[in-house]
């Protein structure tokens, strides 16, 4: 007993110590690991400013953002999707800070606060074994033939933002049309099986042909691998998935929080995004991978992407994956 | 009258030790509060006061919704499921290892399972289920097994996979305690072993059992990572699924997801009260034997046994593990399981490149499920030695889904009034958590021992004139220390690869096991996760084997 309280206040003495020295910032991220990791080091090895990084699933980030609204801890924040920035943003999360670099965004990668990071495309992510070159479809509305009964999976838009505002563009630019497609898609055994691993995994091992709505980042990593995968943007193009970065509202560091923004909108952060697969937020870095240009992006209609995406998900909760559920 | 104050000598005070137990009551009393009750009080006054910690109202509506009814009735169903199978499971499996010189394999494959993340098991039973799974490419019903492991009875069988270990390690260490003659006694009088079953072996693991089936219920109803891989699949919403997506998913409502696990809770704790009344009087009185247990199992039921055990072990290690190694191996996973796709790199990153943490995460998740193991145990079974009114409520844990606790903990100690204790944002309220959730373990196995030990040990040592001091560490500790070495293995295990309270305690820059699998599995490689994952398994498993040497055999 004596032994074990002696090594616990070790380490209270020992974290105590550590949180005292030299300057730090703490950077919460929903993003790739290795992406993270090569920006706080090389932040730090420019200012010498530590940087703590928490990486988890946005969803983990989010609830630890609210749980610790008493005493905030977070300095900068990256999340996976737009819409969940706005939300945060409502909810009072977000510093007004509008970073030097972000003139140099692309237009509308950048508003009140909130600057996108990067971006990674909603594609249609196949299999390549399964799927010859020839019978990539042209169109998402090609996707109810007979030839992907069965094959297709999405990921749970209830538990992947991403997802969710794949089907709020959707439905912006396609109205009744896109709820058409998707009780097609169902009726033709589409499976939602959870978040985004578990919709891109079976893909992965050939158990499905293809994936609807996949973060295409991953699999562009996985791809220079040596997988067969292949990702193809339907020729109605597809949603970008922004990935807001902000500084938080009464962020214990706030001038080192800012300094970490600009460097990560700055030349030497964009080029590790770009690194990563992720579309960098700067039209003047070259992407590592297919740009906007390159395939055509749905326009987000934020205001309606806001007010309506949770009713929208919702709703293919109950009409799209409660019938798929059904009909097993 | 007499009667009842000779059933209760504890309740007798000595001065000086009386005192000092008195002040060891205060600090236990208090060690429970700060862990337990702290962390839960704050979620509560979220929920029935959200304007004090700024979060929204609770709408009935919200609470009274067709989903979250249907998910409740779900739960309970899911909660009987499991209970049910990891009781049956779980004491065959310990009538087996009474009877054996193999038990130590039995004990060995049965920690596998629960050193294992739930959802890494349910991953691997996806990856090797279905027409393209690696059954199916062998042509081993691979289509069949995905219709049985993605069905109700396929999630609970997987559940209590998990959890018949803990009915298994009950029931186990009572039947160590059970005065062999008795069984000897049964054998001579000439009972047939259906018989002395029935009437022997049954009524002495009887508290065994309920504690058992009551922690593999609480722990059915609470569990996150199953249901969330099948259940969802298959439309099985259930109520800690549900409290996971409202906690994780915008817009976040942390006032119902509170009023939920409120639900939960008075759902385990209505089991637990019943569990309580028919336990009562189980008292073991006889006095111990040195003989060994004689063998009364008739070889015909033992042979049964050994091919239920077969099967048993074939669907909850052959295959989910083997899936786990092959996957861990794989080259490329979208070529399959061929013979040129095979390799050992994974595992040569992961323990050697300096980026990958593999080590870190080892070594944090480590210090900090020995640390839990230690603290709760210490804790555990001085509430339980204490009386019924504390043991019965360090066992709220086990009916708060860990997100609601991990909530409270993060609400709890980075409040502006514990601003002076750095505990927040070390790696410290990690292991403090692990110890608060799986306090109850330690609880329940403490009791089931306490239960074995006869109170005429306790007269004879007071009649002797021994205090409450020495009482304890000269009758008490000696026999009751197998059960919590049990129980301390039990929370190292489950500790070592818990999920939910590490993703969202964990300072900045620390990985345990289990977010480092998820991480892996959500950023690109489920071979490297795979690998994790066998490593993980295999180093825990060492340090268990190495813990149970500590054991003195039963002469």
């Amino acid at each position: 007993m004596n032994r074990l309280l002696f090594v616990i206040s070790f380490a209270v003495i020992a974290t105590l110590a550590r949180d005292g020295a030299a300057q730090s910032v703490t950077l919460y991220t929903a993003g790739p690991d290795g992406l993270a990791k090569s920006i706080a080091k090389s932040f730090t090895d420019k200012t010498a400013i530590k940087v703590d990084v928490y990486q988890a699933t946005s969803g983990d980030v989010l609830a630890r953002l609210e749980a610790e609204r008493a005493k905030p801890r977070a300095d900068v924040v990256v999340l996976a999707s737009w819409g969940e920035g706005l939300i945060v943003r409502q909810r009072g999360f977000v510093e007004a800070y509008s970073s030097p670099e972000a003139l140099k965004l692309r237009p509308r990668w950048f508003d009140g606060g909130l600057a996108a990071q990067g971006g990674a495309a909603l594609a249609l992510i196949l299999n390549g074994n399964e799927v010859k070159k020839e019978q990539q479809p042209q169109s998402w509305f090609d996707l109810a033939t007979p030839f992907w009964k069965d094959s297709l999976t999405m990921p749970d838009p209830t538990l992947s933002g991403s997802a969710a505002e794949f089907i709020a563009i959707f439905v912006q630019i396609h109205g009744d049309k896109a709820w058409k497609l998707f009780e097609e898609l169902a009726r033709n055994g589409l499976s939602v099986p959870g978040p985004n691993n578990a919709a891109l995994n079976p893909v992965l091992t050939g158990a499905k042909k293809g994936t609807i709505a996949g973060v295409d980042y991953i699999t562009f990593g996985q791809i220079a691998k040596g997988e067969k995968l292949a990702i193809h943007y339907p020729k109605e193009g597809t949603v970008v998935a922004l990935r807001p970065a902000f500084v938080q509202q009464s962020a214990p560091h706030r001038d080192e929080a800012r300094k970490l923004i600009d460097f990560m909108l700055g030349e030497e952060g964009q080029n590790l995004v770009a690194k990563n697969f992720l579309i960098p937020a700067r039209g003047d870095i070259r992407a590592q991978r297919p740009a906007p240009g390159e395939f055509k992006m749905l326009a987000p209609d934020w205001a309606f992407v806001e007010k309506s995406q949770s009713q929208l998900v919702d709703r293919f909760r109950k009409q799209i994956v409660e019938q798929i559920v059904q009909k097993r | 009258m007499t009667v009842a104050v000779l059933e209760h000598p504890r309740a007798v005070k000595i001065s000086l030790a009386g005192l000092m137990g008195r002040a060891g009551g205060i600090l236990l009393w208090g060690a429970v509060a700060v862990l337990v009750f702290y962390p839960l009080l704050i979620v509560f006054a979220a929920a029935v006061a959200p304007a004090f910690s700024d979060s929204q109202a609770l709408k009935l509506s919200d609470l009274f919704s067709e989903r979250l009814r249907a998910a409740s009735i779900n739960t309970l169903r899911l909660g009987v499921a499991v209970s049910l199978l990891s009781l049956m499971s779980g004491a065959a499996l310990a009538l087996l290892a009474a009877q054996t010189r193999r038990s130590r394999w039995i004990d060995l494959m049965m920690s596998v399972p629960f050193l294992t993340p739930p959802f890494l098991a349910s991953l691997a039973w996806s990856l090797a289920v279905g027409p393209k799974g690696y059954l199916g490419r062998f042509g081993f019903l691979g289509r069949e097994l995905e219709q049985v492991i993605f069905s109700f009875w396929g999630l609970a069988l997987l559940m209590a996979v998990h959890y018949a270990p803990i009915v298994y390690f009950a029931v186990r260490a009572q039947i160590e305690r059970i005065p062999s003659s008795l069984l000897w006694a049964g054998q001579i009088a000439g009972a047939a072993p259906g018989r002395i079953v029935a009437r022997i072996l049954l009524p002495l693991t009887f508290p065994a059992l309920l504690a058992g089936g009551f922690l593999a219920f609480a722990c059915g109803i609470e569990e996150y990572g199953t249901p969330l891989v099948i259940g969802n699949r298959i439309g099985f919403p259930v109520i800690a699924t549900e409290i996971g997506r409202i906690v994780r998913i915008y817009p976040i409502n942390l006032t119902l997801a509170s009023a939920l696990a409120s639900i939960l809770f008075a759902l385990v704790g209505a089991v637990y009260f019943f569990s309580y009344f028919l336990q009562r009087h189980a008292k073991a009185a006889a006095k111990l034997s040195s003989y060994p247990i004689p063998n009364w199992l008739p070889a015909s039921a033992r042979a049964g046994l050994w091919v239920f055990a077969s099967l048993y072990f074939l669907f909850t290690l052959a295959v989910p593990y083997g899936s786990m190694l092959l996957t861990s191996l794989l080259k490329l996973l979208s070529a399959g399981p061929t013979l040129g796709n095979f390799t050992l790199t994974h595992y040569f990153q992961a323990l050697t490149e300096e980026s990958s943490g593999l080590r870190e995460a080892l070594v944090a998740s480590f210090s900090l499920a020995l640390m839990a193991a230690l603290l709760g145990t210490l804790i555990g079974a001085a509430c339980a030695r204490t009386g019924v009114a504390l043991a019965s409520l360090a066992l709220i844990p086990t009916a708060t889904p860990a997100i609601t606790m991990a909530v409270g903990f993060i609400r709890g100690w980075n409040a502006p009034w514990t601003a002076w204790l750095p505990l927040y944002g070390s790696a410290v309220i990690v292991g403090l958590f692990y110890t608060a959730q799986y306090l109850p373990y330690a609880v329940q196995y403490a009791r089931a021992g306490l239960a074995t030990i006869p109170s005429s040990y306790e007269w004879a040592a007071r009649i002797h004139g021994a205090g409450m001091g020495i009482t304890n560490r000269r009758i008490i500790a000696p026999l009751l220390w197998p059960h919590c070495l049990a129980g301390a293995i039990l929370i190292f295990s489950i500790s070592f690869r818990e999920l939910v309270g590490s993703v969202l305690l964990r300072p900045p820059g620390m990985q345990t096991v289990s977010t480092f699998i998820l991480r892996e599995f959500d950023q690109g490689s489920p071979a490297t996760g795979m690998a994790m994952g066998v490593i993980a398994i295999s180093v825990s498993m060492l340090s268990i084997g190495f813990a149970r040497r500590l054991v003195p055999k039963k002469s």
